[in-house]
């Protein structure tokens, strides 16, 4: 029996399907990598486009994505569920909380009582805003059904007139203040809603965020290696050393870490001066391939390569950070860690130097 | 039967239209098919310059100058304008946001590539570190002489954190020359700024906190069982357990999720997927927190692939937060290929109804067309009988529309008292059904808002605080990723407006006042926001101005290639 042809392939559903898994299995991009967009109104109509600047640009590819003050600081936090990596991203909102607001929360009772569709308008001397109370909105998403209405960084005199039409067609009318939270019960009138501010936790740092990824921890001991001299290295004491020691991880296959090494051969002199140990392991597999990469970028400090089965005493989980320098106390403690080569890591590997 | 749609994408095959349609002009599909030869050619030199300065863009992120270094004539010259080295004085744009420019060279002059990369080293001195860099091409045109000659026009840009720690964003757009030379690769001729500014933010506005809330969870990549569908991942932020904290309830390859808000309690939130039942119930897309049965406390909707489901609040009167799966009872689980799912009150009679917008199995079943497909799964009204129960009357309310919807909303858009029903398709034109009491009426082209592309999120705020609601809808704007695509469908017509609109992004309907409106994306300043999905307003500085966000992104592979 003849062999499809191509047409006949292409048309054919499976095939397609079974074409685009391995596309993707390969790692291949479908408009990948794009960072979400933020848009600024001016207030004339214009936007403008500040999703670099803003923090708020992730390049996860986005599916559903609710607003909602999670923190009842009174600004909108956002929640996005991405289509892969993480299950969900959420970010704190660090600047709307000091602008001023008002909030309003609507129960029905002629309407529905989740009373969607209602639209809220909010009137003081600057002029009036808009909003509706949706039953879903976006993709695949509901945001929190609490109205805040942002006042600037001066709010305007009040009390401010805020009216509400129903879905039953009834329409009223109430006074409020700035930074007031309201519940409003259709045709039953408006009460104060008191929530206590909270506080969503801070962002990890850099150097939690690498400690997140490895099975030791700050203040704990360098855990013993199982480790293979590459080339006429002498062995290094990693226990108790006596002096502060740097610990740099790397692979031939990880290309930071080609920018990284010349620079830390070109710190090793310095360092030796000032007391400070400098090792690297290696974390390929194929040893064989790393002495000879070494000497083509002629590196002098001592290196090991290290057996996969301690891959675990390093790293937490299965994917290896990559450049990765651990700095260990002269009690062979782990201090601090550094990933990949920037201004900020020679800037501290320097001052490491200069304080023996 | 279509030849050559071998990636099985249908949103990439209008976007690869689109690339030819950008290309040739005038655009016609004879013109195409003629210069067909020569486009592949072009398209094929557009994506190895593309892919070669995504390479570039990698290795200055990496800030690997060797690396860079390749992409220069190692010992001629080449006509270029110097990458600044002294930033201009910064002003106070926006609230949190400053800007400032950068002074540049007024002319390209012949340059050294070591004088040229120096400049780039000073430039990069001005970070501490870099998150992003990227040198897109925008458009390219090539010479197919010996040897092949190239311009481009391209956009660049980094985003890190300047010496006072400050995120900056910096953007400029160059005018490139290259011409290919050997293995394959593309050299620099001419390096042109045409525009580079900075904008930076003292404090920072947003900071993610997923992880330290609790709220990371690893998911397989894409593409990896059981992570093999395509846009099942809703979320739905909402007070659930009457503490009057927002809590959490996400779906998707997870499964139903809640979490519960206990900062409160000085913790983070809680996971109570589990002992609240919601695990259990079938997997979910879109979801919606309402309560359908007016008992006060918040049951939840989920639109599925498959079943629809309802899950009943405990709360009330038990007092246990638990949720029963009610589907069946209720009169829901009637099956779709349902995405998002949309509440209001439909009928007036105080109880609130749902709206499921249903696509189709894409891949078993392809659109029967990419600009006007009508041969999705009906989207499906459940109108609440004020019981407990619910019928499903989308045919006679004439909402059971089968163009592969993917998003809805309500809002009343006509101040008839009524709410109407805005409805995106993936294929073609959306629909704007205004409520005429006992059915609906679509009149998306009289009121200016069909929308033709791939309409993917909707929602409704008063962008010009004029007293009337707007509307902004998330679709999918070209990529750079369109040009391999072009490649791998190459009998993709061109679709003339629905095509060309795709460059647009999303857009932004002004209601004129009496519920019909006016698209002024473009006159806004543009939303080309990518292959968009959720999105709409979010005043997030609270300033009073509704500002727009929207997430986007198909699929990012292990590299950053696009196919």
């Amino acid at each position: 029996m003849a062999a499809a042809s191509e047409q006949e392939k292409a048309g054919n559903s499976t095939y397609q399907n079974e074409h685009m898994a391995q596309l993707f299995e390969e790692g291949m991009s479908f408009s990948g990598f794009e960072r979400d967009a933020l848009y600024l109104a001016g207030g004339d109509g214009t936007y403008m486009d500040v999703s670099g600047v803003s923090g708020l640009d992730s390049i996860s590819d986005g599916r559903g994505l609710a607003f909602g003050d999670l923190d009842n600081d009174g600004d909108l936090d956002v929640v996005i569920v991405p289509v892969q990596e993480a299950g969900r991203l959420v970010y704190r909102n660090n600047v709307g909380q000091d602008n001023d607001f008002v909030r309003v929360a609507l129960r029905g009772t002629r309407s529905a009582r989740d009373a969607f569709g209602a639209v809220v308008k909010l009137e003081t001397s600057r002029g009036t805003q808009t909003k509706i109370k949706a039953g879903g909105s976006g993709f695949l998403s509901y945001s929190d059904s609490r109205l805040l209405f942002g006042l600037g960084p001066e709010a305007p005199d009040g009390p401010y007139t805020l009216s509400v039409l129903w879905p039953s067609g009834l329409e009223e009318r109430y006074e409020v203040e700035s930074g007031e939270s309201v519940l409003l019960v259709e045709a039953e009138g408006l009460s104060k809603l008191h929530l206590e501010r909270l506080e969503l936790p801070r962002p990890r740092t850099t150097l939690e965020r690498i400690f997140t990824t490895l099975a030791v921890g700050v203040g704990e001991a360098f855990p013993e290696l199982a480790l293979t001299p590459v080339g006429a290295n002498t062995k290094t004491a990693f226990g108790v050393s006596g002096r502060k020691m740097l610990v740099n991880f790397w692979a031939t296959w990880c290309v930071p870490c080609a920018v990284e090494m010349p620079e830390l051969e070109s710190l090793f002199p310095e360092l030796e001066a000032a007391g400070v140990g400098l090792v690297g392991i290696s974390l390929d597999t194929n040893m064989a391939a790393v002495p000879g990469y070494l000497e083509a970028r002629q590196i002098s400090y001592p290196n090991y390569t290290l057996a996969e089965s301690d891959f675990g005493k390093i790293f937490a989980g299965a994917s290896l950070t990559v450049p990765l320098t651990l700095v260990l106390d002269a009690r062979g403690r782990v201090i601090d860690a550094f990933s990949g080569w920037s201004a900020e890591t020679r800037a501290a590997l320097e001052a490491l130097a200069r304080s023996h | 039967m279509r030849k050559g749609v071998s990636c099985g994408l249908v949103w990439v095959l209008c976007a690869v239209a689109w690339v030819l349609c950008a290309v040739a002009l005038p655009a016609s599909a004879q013109t195409i098919e003629l210069d067909r030869a020569e486009l592949e050619r072009v398209e094929d030199l557009s994506e190895s310059l593309a892919n070669q300065l995504l390479e570039l863009s990698v290795s200055l992120r990496r800030q690997d100058l060797a690396q860079v270094a390749t992409s220069f004539d190692e010992h001629g010259s080449f006509y270029a304008t110097r990458f600044p080295s002294k930033a201009r004085p910064s002003s106070l744009a926006f609230k949190w946001i400053e800007s400032h420019g950068w002074e540049l060279d007024r002319e390209a002059r012949p340059l050294r590539r070591d004088v040229f990369l120096a400049s780039l080293e000073d430039f990069l001195a001005h970070f501490t570190s870099i998150e992003d860099v990227r040198f897109k091409v925008k458009k390219a045109d090539f010479e197919l002489g010996q040897p092949v000659r190239g311009e481009a026009s391209v956009f660049f840009f980094l985003i890190g954190r300047d010496l006072a720690g400050h995120r900056e964003w910096v953007r400029g757009n160059i005018d490139l020359g290259v011409h290919l030379g050997p293995e394959a690769r593309f050299v620099v001729d001419y390096w042109r700024f045409q525009n580079i500014d900075s904008l930076s933010s003292p404090q920072d506005l947003f900071s993610e906190v997923s992880e330290p809330l609790g709220m990371w969870e690893d998911v397989p990549r894409f593409g990896v069982t059981p992570n093999d569908g395509f846009v099942a991942h809703g979320a739905a932020i909402g007070d659930l357990d009457g503490d009057g904290l927002a809590d959490l309830f996400t779906s998707g390859v997870l499964g139903n999720r809640l979490f519960l808000n206990a900062l409160d309690s000085g913790s983070t939130f809680r996971d109570v997927s589990d002992e609240t039942l919601v695990l259990f119930s079938r997997q979910g897309t879109g979801v919606l927190l309402v309560d359908y049965d007016n008992d006060g406390d918040r049951d939840i909707f989920m639109a599925a692939v498959g079943e629809q489901n309802l899950l009943q609040n405990q709360l009330w009167p038990s007092g246990k937060l638990e949720f029963l799966d009610v589907s069946a009872e209720a009169g829901v689980d009637h099956r779709a290929v349902g995405f998002s799912a949309s509440a209001a009150d439909v009928n007036g009679d105080g109880f609130t109804d749902l709206y499921v917008s249903s696509y189709n199995l894409y891949g078993q079943i392809m659109p029967d067309s990419w600009s006007r497909a009508r041969n999705g799964t009906p989207n499906l009204l459940f109108i609440n009988q004020g019981d407990g129960t619910f019928r499903e009357e989308a045919r006679s309310w004439r909402v059971a529309d089968r163009r592969w919807s993917y998003a809805a909303a309500f809002a009343d858009v006509d101040g008839d008292g009524r709410q109407d029903l805005y409805v995106a398709n993936d294929f073609g034109e959306n629909a704007l059904f205004m409520n005429r009491g006992d059915h609906f009426e679509d009149e998306a082209a009289l009121r200016g808002v069909l929308d033709p592309g791939n309409g993917m999120g909707v929602s409704f705020g008063d962008y010009d605080n004029d007293g009337d609601l707007d509307l902004h809808v998330t679709n999918m704007s070209s990529t750079a990723g369109n040009r391999i695509l072009a490649r791998l469908m190459p009998d993709a017509t061109a679709d003339d407006a629905l095509l060309k609109k795709l460059a647009a992004g999303n857009s932004l309907f002004e209601n004129q006042g009496d519920g019909n409106f006016v698209n002024v994306a473009a006159a806004a300043g543009g939303f080309g926001a990518g292959w968009a999905y959720g999105g709409g307003f979010f005043d997030y500085d609270n300033d009073g101005w509704e500002d727009l966000f929207s997430v986007n992104g198909f699929v990012s592979g292990k590299t950053m290639k696009d196919t």
